[in-house]
Order: C-alpha cells, then structure tokens, then sequence
C-alpha cells in the first residue's frame, strides 16, 4: 500500500504535462520569476501567488514577545513542547497569556510551495545529510509533522546500528587522525540520529579548533562534546568550551598570564562565538583576556593555575566586578547581542542567508526566554514557514560535507568511510581542520573551478564504483519502481536525490539520455549497454546536476 | 642545473635573463630615454602576483628596526638580536629567515613599504581583511562587495574573454581580493587532479558525454540564486582544465621549488605563467601569521617558507626571461602589538610594511618607518595609506585609471618601478 502510492507519485510525473505536476511548476515558475524579476519585484509576485508565504503574513498573528529579562524571568517559561499555530494562537489572534509564542509563523502543514515528500527531503537534507532510499517511503507514510517530531526528538532515537557498524571498523578515534575523520564520516553517513550530527558540524564551525595545533585525543574529545552539550544550552557550552583542551592550543592559550595576557581568546569569544563583529570596544578584549589568564593546558588537561590568575576588579561591557572567566560568559549572555548573533548563525546554517532583522529578534527572544536551549530554537526554526519557504529550498550550496555525506545517504551506498575524507578535504572542508577560527564561509565560495571538478569526479567514481572502498549497487541501492527497469530507476532517483523537482527541459534531456542509451546496438543488432550501465550514467547525471549541489 | 641556492649566491640567472630581455625588447630599451618612471613593453603581458601573509604578519620582527632600543625594551625574549639581523641599512634589517629576499634587495629588487596601514584600523582579521580585500575602510564585511583584484580584471580592455586573467593558487578563494561577482575565476590546487573524469584515459569510463553536462548546467541557469555560479563555474572548470592539461608538458621548472603547499602553488603557477595564457593577477596564500604564542619559532618557519618560495619563483622567471613582466606583492591584515604577549607571542596590531619584489621593481625602503616612541594604544601609527600602493601597481604597473577600482580620494603614487 504504501509503495503503491509511491508508484502514483512517480507515475503522475510521467507525463511533463500533467496537471497533477503543478505544486512542481508552481515551485518552478516562481523561480523563473525570480530570476526575472527584480527583488522587489519577485517578493511582490511572491506574495500575489502564495498566501502563506512569510511576507504576507498580517502582523498581529505574530505578536513580537516583549524581551524577558534573563535574570529575573529565566526560568519561568517553560520550554514548548512542539506545538502548532492552534495551540498557541487565540482566536482573536493574541498570544496565550505565560506561553511563549513562537518566533516566526508555524508552517501550515498542508500547505506547501513543494510537495510533502519535497519538504520532507528538504528537512532531510538540512536537519541531517539527506534522505536515504529505505526511508523514503517510511517518512512519506508518516508524514512531514512526525518526521520533524522523530528528527528533533533524536535523544530517544536507537542508534544501536551506526554503533555495531563503527565496532566492526575497529577504529581508534582518539589515537589517529585517519581513524578520528572516518569515524565521523561514518557517523554522519549512518546515524539514524541525523540532527545531532549536523549540530556537531555546525558546532565544529562555530567554536572552530584544528588538529594541526592539538591532537587526535583533544579534538575527539571536542567533538564528542559537542554531541554531549550541542542540544542544550549554549551557555553551558560556551563554558565548557573555553576550558576545552583543543580550543586553548587552537587559540593560543596553553598557558596565559595575568602578567602579560594573551587576547586572542578573548576577543574571538566575542567577535565569532557570541557578540560579533562591533558590539565591543578594545578594551572589552584586553579586560575579559585579564579574566581568562590562570587558564593553563598541562599534558592535555585544562588546568586554572591560580598564581597566574589576575583576581583583580575588571571593567567588561559596562558592568565592573571581580570576573572570572565563567562570569565573563554570564556578562556575554546578558548581553541581546549574543542572542541575535547565534540566532542568526543557526538560522543562515539551516534556513537561508538573510533572515529579517524580526525574526532574529523573535529567534532570540526565545533563546533568552529558554536559558539559550538550542533545542528549542531548533525545533522552532524546523517548523517554520521561512524554513519551508522558496526563499529557503535549494538556497544553499552543500557543503564538502553535505556533498560527499549526502550521496552517500542519498543513495543508499556502502563505504568503509576511508577514502572520503581526503576527497572532502579537495573539495575544501578539512574535516578537524577549518581554514581559521572562522571556521568555513558558506555560500558560492564552495564552488571554485577546482572544487567543482572535484565534486563532479567523486560522483563520478561513486556511480562507476571504482572508489575503493565504497560500492554503489544500483540494483539494489535505490529503491525503485521497477527494479530491473533504467525508467523507474531514474524516476526513484530523480524522487529521492532531488525531491522529484528537476525543471522540465533538463527532465527532458535526461529522459532522451535514457532512450538514447537504451537504443544504442551494435553491428550485430546487440545492446551496447546492461541495464545497470545505463542506470549508472543515468545516476551520475543526477547527482552531477545543478540541482544536486543546492541544499 | 645549478641548485636554487647556488644561483642566488651567484646573482648569474637573473643578470643573464635581464640582458636577454633588453635584447628582446629594442623598442623599451629607446623608451627609457624619456625618463619616465612606468616600466615600457607590453602592458597586457604584465602580471601581479599577490601573496596574503594570513593571520596578521608581524612586521617589527620582519623589518626589524634594530637601531631603536624602544624595540629592544617592548620585546626582551621577542626582539630578534642584532647580530642575527640580515641588515638593509644601519637603521633596518631582515628577519634572519630571510636569505632569499636579502639577496634579491642586494640585486635592488625588492621595495619595502614602511607602516602600511589605513585609518581606525580594525583588529578583527575578517574585517581587516575585507578592508584589504575590497580597499574600503568603511565597507563592513557582512555587506559582501567584490575585491580590488576582482574589479582590476573585469575592468580590463575586453580582447577576447581569458578564463586565465585571474587564478588563485588553491582550492578556493573564501576573503580574496580576486573575488567579483561577474567572473568566476579558476582556482588550482594542483594540475594533477584539475580534470574532469572523462577527459582522461585515466578514467575508464569516457561514455559520459560532456555535452549532456553542461547543457543540465545552461538549463537551469536562471532557476534559482546560485545557478549561473554553478554554469559559470563549470564552464570556467572545462576550459581551463582542458587547456591546462594540454599546455602543461612544455613547462620544466628551472630550479628547485621548496617543500610545501607554499611551494607547490608557486611551482604550479610558473607553470602556468610560462604557457603565456595571458595570466594579469594571480593570488596566493600563506596561513598561520596569527602568532599569539611561540611566536619565534611559529614565524621563522612562515618567514622561511615566503623567502625560500619567493627566491625560487623569481629565478624560475628570470630562467623562462619573464621576470620583467612579473611583480610580487605581499600583504597582511595588519601587523602586531609592538610589546609581546605572556605567551611568547604578540597581539594584533597595525601598521607593517609590504613588499614589491620584481626585476621592474627599484629597490629601496619607501615611506616612513612608524615612531616607536609615538604609540596608539601601544600600536605603531600608520605613514602610508595601502592604497597608495594599490594605485601604483594599477596606474604605473597595469596602465590603468585607479578611479572606478579605489574610491576616492586619490592617494599618492609611490615611484617604485624602474625605468629601465
């Protein structure tokens, strides 16, 4: 039954032509318009054409919660639960009294710009690396709603399988640097608890630290906090982090003296892990560098040497007192900056590049009201509008790590992980690596003419299987509607690797690639191709496409 | 083939090149005679090679000003001691690091820029470096804008369109001065793996038809925001690699390039640059300069790797006669704090001198070194804008008006070029 209605969505878009195929061309004909239009022009059309969209949406739906005082209301509000726009809203439109509401318009769920099984790829492919064919039809069955409440609810989720397959590998994460990439490589490629693995990326890119300046143990230990503390609060976090081994070699605070102290800790604690950019003065840097000296790492270990400490009473945004490093945290987390800068980081992680000025204040209100809890900013970012809108789907460009992890996923391959690595690190994401403490800039910077051939060359060894290591079956791999058929196995590819929206001339060029190989005869009236020839060319046309390199 | 070493030692490589040039190039030699201080032969075969110190390379203890005893008194464990100084002047000396770059200015062609820097310097290094990169000190890095390298190139007289009038050396250019949102300009790791499968017998599978490629790329071009990147990209991706590919079996370097990413690039771009494809700007660079802590062995090596690299680069040039139409330009965010850290390291700073190096290069120290006994916050105060420095290399190097690429106001030329 349910592969039954599967087979119905692929077969109604046999036909370019059919109406059924409209949510498609809707999606497609507002990105030709967009690409015609000027902006302005092109919201203006968007909101002519689509009435949910987050523009059009009447302000007093979406009443801006007044900024709760962190001291003083911390813990009063509760944490939602995940709720829906009727749970939270009153008739008459004004908020329930004592429940937060929510940042930005909850996403109607049936309604859509993309269809269901698009959006549900979509929040695959942003909350994790991407659907996998097994599990196509299960989410299709359940839905886009349970499929976000399984996605962010991952703390219960099994992950018993990932943790036989890294067993099997016998890897030594801790101990080798080869070892530690593939581990998690593997993690990303088979957990079954994706968000929390895309958490940890973005953590590792945030609150950056490199291998070349520590070693396998510390940045395993790194990594595996933030899988421990990514899903809580920010603050603890932050905390944790700054007494981290990996990060103190990574910004030069093996040992800091209250003689002489070293700012480079200081200042990218604010300029990249909280404030930003231009929120703090000069001397902000040099008084919360004072705070932080008596932080030593001896033989790996963090260690506060106390005679190095400077106890003395600091001047740090506005506020005086004697500060430790912790409480120089506590000053940073009071301040409305650091909300909206780490709201507007995880929004441009997971959602698209330029968020509203309103929304990151609502994204931040709800980080202040909930003691900075990442889960909660998740699960309200995941069920947005914005995060469903056309602004946000295919926005983004994947990521080395996306690319290579999302094929693999995607797919449905089998790898040892080993190889993957290095040709992640040519397509510029060294993992344990980021290029400085910024860690990686998103956006087109991926794309270099190198990058590009690299990217276009992994799939291509992937579909052909000659990258040792990771076998592509694709018989087997992609779940088809008719497995032995090059038809319905580019139909099941063009569904799960690219949510069954491709614009219509490029379907056509891939529909005539398929007839034209399968046509093909020798002399001796001979095919020229198997049937699993064609279906892996047709692959690598697939994952090599534009499409593909869109998150 | 005489090793790197012995023929910086001997000076014969570039002597011999240079006559060999003059030679070639009647019409410039009759040029010199009116006096003037641009460089003659053929603008459109010149290049710039561009070379980030990232991190914030610290000056003081690059051009080590080892006649000032302030210098001396900031840095007690961080000062590089005289007699280990390469002196340029009784005043001023090299970072001991810096044997190949020494050599080069004993043959006078090495300028050193003194107390580069612009006005309220920012210490963060991404907004310093966009400051750098887009030659705007009000511009603010979230507003994005293309660099002054990216704008140089697009302004460039249209003869015919050249995937190869601005390379990086790398496997992206994330904050680079080449960036313009109208090109998407190669950038090359290594010459090895820049080809597509399918265009190699290495590839056994050559039944992908490229066509089929690109036409996927064309048809979605207008479709969402990153599309004509993608389609730009991989047309940009095909044609260089192809040409590449064909064109890289008639380079042979001529020296020894060192060990390294640094080296690499370097060796790789000669490679390049020898094929006369018409390369005007090439962009490397070299990472780590952020010394907070241990700094004198972290910025040895760095310093060590730039000489080394630059030495084998310049005479790989003189050895194919271009090393008069190639110039090198170092730049850095900025310099660092003039007293040390308690780490054995330094903070960020300002001001640092920048390097011109080149055979069209006058040697000499240009610009005034910043007062050690005037400090801003204990940070060397700025003499000369750096983009003084990029208006010479465009107006003098390139021929061209500095108007549309640096925003008034107009800075002062600095005549560095030889008139020879």
């Amino acid at each position: 039954m349910i592969i039954s209605r599967f087979d119905q969505e692929i077969t109604s878009e046999d036909s370019p032509n059919s109406e059924t195929d409209w949510a498609n061309r809707r999606s497609f004909i507002i990105r030709i318009a967009a690409a015609t239009l000027s902006t302005s022009g092109f919201l203006a059309f968007l909101a002519s054409c689509t009435g949910d969209d987050t523009d059009t949406i009447p302000t007093e739906r979406v009443p801006k919660p007044s900024i709760p005082n962190p001291i003083t209301e911390l813990r009063q509000i509760p944490t939602p639960a995940l709720p829906f726009p009727q749970q939270n809203i009153h008739k008459d439109g004004a908020p329930e009294p004592n429940l937060p509401t929510h940042p930005i318009e909850k996403r109607s769920f049936n309604i859509g710009k993309i269809n269901e099984g698009a959006q549900i790829n979509h929040l695959l492919r942003r909350a994790g690396f991407g659907i996998r064919p097994s599990e196509l039809v299960h989410y299709r069955q359940i839905g886009l709603e349970k499929t976000l409440d399984h996605l962010v609810n991952f703390e219960t989720v099994d992950n018993a399988e990932l943790n036989s397959r890294l067993n099997n590998w016998n890897l030594k994460p801790s101990e080798r640097q080869k070892d530690l990439r593939r581990w998690w490589i593997l993690r990303m490629a088979y957990t079954n608890r994706p968000l929390e693995e895309k958490l940890v990326l973005f953590w590792h890119g945030l609150l950056t630290s490199g291998i070349s300046t520590s070693d396998p143990l510390s940045m395993y230990q790194q990594n595996e906090l933030f899988r421990t503390k990514g899903y809580d609060s920010y603050t603890h976090l932050l905390k944790a982090i700054s007494k981290d081994p990996a990060m103190l070699s990574w910004l030069d605070s093996r040992k800091n003296k209250k003689a002489a102290p070293n700012e480079n800790f200081s200042r990218e604690l604010m300029e990249l892990f909280t404030m930003g950019e231009g929120t703090f003065g000069e001397s902000d840097v040099k008084e919360a560098a004072r705070a932080f000296t008596g932080y030593f790492l001896v033989n790996g270990k963090f260690v506060f040497n106390d005679a190095h400490h400077d106890f003395g009473p600091k001047n740090f945004l506005s506020q005086s007192g004697y500060f430790s490093g912790d409480q120089i945290i506590n000053v940073i987390f009071q301040q409305t900056e650091t909300a909206e800068y780490i709201s507007k980081k995880l929004f441009t992680f997971f959602v698209h590049n330029s968020p509203t000025i309103q929304t990151i204040e609502k994204l931040s209100a709800i980080l202040r009201a909930n003691n900075y809890n990442i889960k909660t900013l998740m699960e309200n970012l995941l069920s947005s509008e914005e995060f469903y809108s056309p602004r946000a789907y295919r926005s983004k460009i994947k990521s080395p790590a996306e690319f290579t992890i999302g094929l693999i996923r995607n797919t449905g391959a089998e790898t040892d992980g080993r190889k993957i690595a290095n040709l992640m690190s040519e397509m510029g994401q060294t993992l344990f690596e980021p290029p400085d403490v910024a860690g990686w800039p998103d956006g087109i910077t991926w794309i270099s003419s190198y990058t590009m051939i690299q990217r276009l060359n992994y799939v291509h060894s992937i579909t052909l299987s000659n990258l040792k290591g990771t076998h592509f079956n694709p018989h087997t791999s992609i779940v088809p509607t008719h497995p032995n058929s090059p038809d319905g196995f580019l139909k099941g590819c063009l569904e799960t690797m690219l949510d069954g929206n491709i614009n219509p001339s490029s379907r056509e060029i891939l529909m005539t690639q398929l007839r034209t190989l399968e046509n093909l005869t020798d002399q001796s009236g001979e095919k020229v191709f198997s049937n699993e020839e064609i279906m892996r060319q047709l692959a690598f046309f697939v994952l090599a496409s534009p499409e593909f390199q869109l998150n | 083939m005489l090793t790197r070493r012995q023929v910086i030692k001997t000076g014969i490589s570039c002597t011999v090149a240079g006559v060999m040039a003059n030679i070639g190039l009647v019409d410039s030699i009759f040029a010199a005679g009116i006096g003037d201080s641009i460089p003659n032969g053929n603008l459109s075969n010149r290049s710039l090679i561009v070379i980030q110190l990232k991190g914030g390379n610290d000056g003081l203890n690059t051009v080590v000003p080892y006649g000032d005893g302030r210098y001396y008194d900031a840095r007690p464990k961080l000062a590089i001691p005289e007699e280990n100084v390469l002196p340029l002047t009784s005043e001023f000396g090299l970072h001991p690091s810096f044997e190949e770059i020494k050599s080069l200015w004993d043959q006078g062609h090495v300028a050193i820029v003194q107390g580069v820097g612009y006005p309220n310097q920012s210490f963060s290094h991404f907004q310093s470096q966009h400051i750098w990169k887009t030659a705007d000190p009000f511009s603010q890095k979230s507003d994005g804008g293309d660099g002054w390298l990216g704008r140089q190139i697009t302004n460039l007289p249209a003869e015919g369109f050249n995937w190869f009038k601005g390379i990086s050396m790398g496997k992206t250019y994330p904050i680079s001065p080449m960036a313009t949102q109208e090109l998407s300009l190669p950038a090359i790791r290594s010459l090895k793996s820049y080809q597509l499968a399918g265009q190699s017998e290495r590839f056994k599978y050559s039944n992908f038809d490229l066509d089929i490629l690109k036409s996927l790329y064309e048809q979605s071009n207008d479709i969402d925001p990153h599309t004509p990147h993608l389609n730009a990209t991989l047309k940009g991706a095909l044609s260089t690699s192809v040409t590449l590919n064909h064109s890289y079996n008639n380079y042979s370097p001529l020296v020894n390039y060192p060990l390294g990413n640094f080296g690499e690039e370097l060796k790789l771009l000669a490679s390049i640059i020898t094929q006369n494809l018409g390369v005007q700007v090439a962009h490397l660079t070299i990472k780590g300069f952020d010394t907070h802590a241990d700094e004198p062995t972290r910025h040895s090596v760095l310093l060590k790797e730039l000489s080394e690299g630059i030495g084998a680069f310049y005479e790989d040039l003189c050895r194919h006669e271009l090393d008069r139409e190639v110039i090198i330009m170092t730049w850095s965010e900025f310099g660092r704090r003039v007293a040390m850290n308690g780490s054995y390291g330094t903070d960020h700073g300002s001001a640092g001198p920048l390097f011109m190096i080149g055979t069209s290069i006058q040697g000499g120290l240009y610009g005034d070194h910043p007062n050690l006994g005037d400090l801003e916050k204990g940070n060397l105060r700025f003499t000369t804008d750096f983009r003084s420095i990029y208006r010479t290399v465009l107006e003098d190097w390139f021929g061209n008006s500095d108007e549309i690429i640096i925003h008034q106001p107009k800075f002062e030329r600095i005549p560095m070029f030889t008139a020879k």
